[in-house]
């Protein structure tokens, strides 16, 4: 009986031992939790340089959303200027037309009179004449 | 006597056609006058009528010029205003440009940011299954050998006895 306990003795503490080896043994294939935490680590580091990079951008974005802006505001005081320009442009043409159909018109006349002189006779060509020599 | 008279008058006549006009005579008070015929009078109103209107038409030529020049420095104006319209536009483009180049970059990193905070996510995920697997590990360890130890300790005590 003695032996029976015993060799039930070591059969426990072998299969102790035995236990023991396989669940020490399972899981010691995976990463330790420290290399993981340094995996982590240097992933975090990228992400905190990433994080400048990304400040960084969002500044410049910023420094460039204000400068579009602004150049929108002279772009469009320009385009204010080029349309009071535009519209002074128009009515000096329209003037200009103007003129020239007087000055045409003026040159026919010239033409005319030299195609068919003007002949006042009597007291009219005396009355024209005293018109020129009216002292101012 | 009427041959004689028809004589001188045709004579006067005569003299009279002969004259040529313009002349100058003195008139009864003694101012000098000029004379000159119709034909000549008609043809001195009809050049001074011309003359009015060569006037006229040197200073409509005056303002046409000046109107004109005006219309150049206006539209010389423009012109810089256009080039400096173009300048801006053109500057504008190329801020726009980096703009876009900044958001891609932006993108970029926000994507890089996020890859590398789900690979995090898969270590932090590893950890935790690591940690719980040994917490099973010990809890599973003090059940057997705890067990294991009690029914030793019993064994040990009946093979004793």
């Amino acid at each position: 009986m003695k032996t029976d306990f015993k060799s039930i003795l070591l059969y426990a503490i072998g299969a102790l031992f035995i236990i023991s080896l396989f669940l020490n043994i399972r899981g010691c294939g995976r990463e330790s939790y420290e290399d993981l935490q340094q995996k982590y680590d240097s992933r975090q580091k990228q992400l905190d340089s990433l994080g400048y990079a990304l400040g960084y951008l969002r500044i410049r974005e910023k420094e460039l959303v204000g400068a579009i802006s602004d150049r929108d505001a002279k772009i469009l005081d320009l385009r204010l200027q080029i349309d009071s320009v535009n519209r002074a442009v128009i009515s000096q043409t329209q003037r200009a037309d103007r003129l020239q159909r007087e000055l045409d018109k003026t040159s026919d006349d010239i033409k005319k009179l030299r195609k068919n002189p003007i002949k006042r006779d009597d007291q009219a060509l005396i009355d024209s004449f005293k018109k020129r020599f009216k002292k101012p | 006597m009427k041959i004689f008279l028809a004589i001188i008058f045709s004579l006067i006549s005569l003299f009279s056609f002969s004259q040529e006009y313009p002349k100058i005579e003195i008139d009864a008070n003694g101012q000098k006058v000029v004379i000159f015929t119709l034909e000549q009078a008609q043809k001195i109103d009809n050049d001074l009528e011309i003359l009015d209107l060569l006037d006229r038409s040197k200073i409509q030529c005056d303002s046409l010029n000046i109107a004109r020049l005006r219309i150049i420095d206006s539209q010389n104006l423009k012109i810089v205003l256009l080039e400096k319209s173009i300048a801006e536009i053109r500057t504008q483009s190329s801020e726009k440009d980096l703009l876009l180049s900044n958001k891609d970059q932006q993108i970029s990193n926000l994507e890089e940011s996020a890859k590398i905070q789900e690979e995090q996510k898969c270590i932090k995920n590893k950890q935790i299954e690591g940690l719980q697997d040994d917490l099973k590990k010990e809890k599973n360890k003090k059940w057997i050998f705890g067990g294991a130890g009690l029914l030793i300790g019993v064994l040990a005590v009946l093979v004793t006895l």
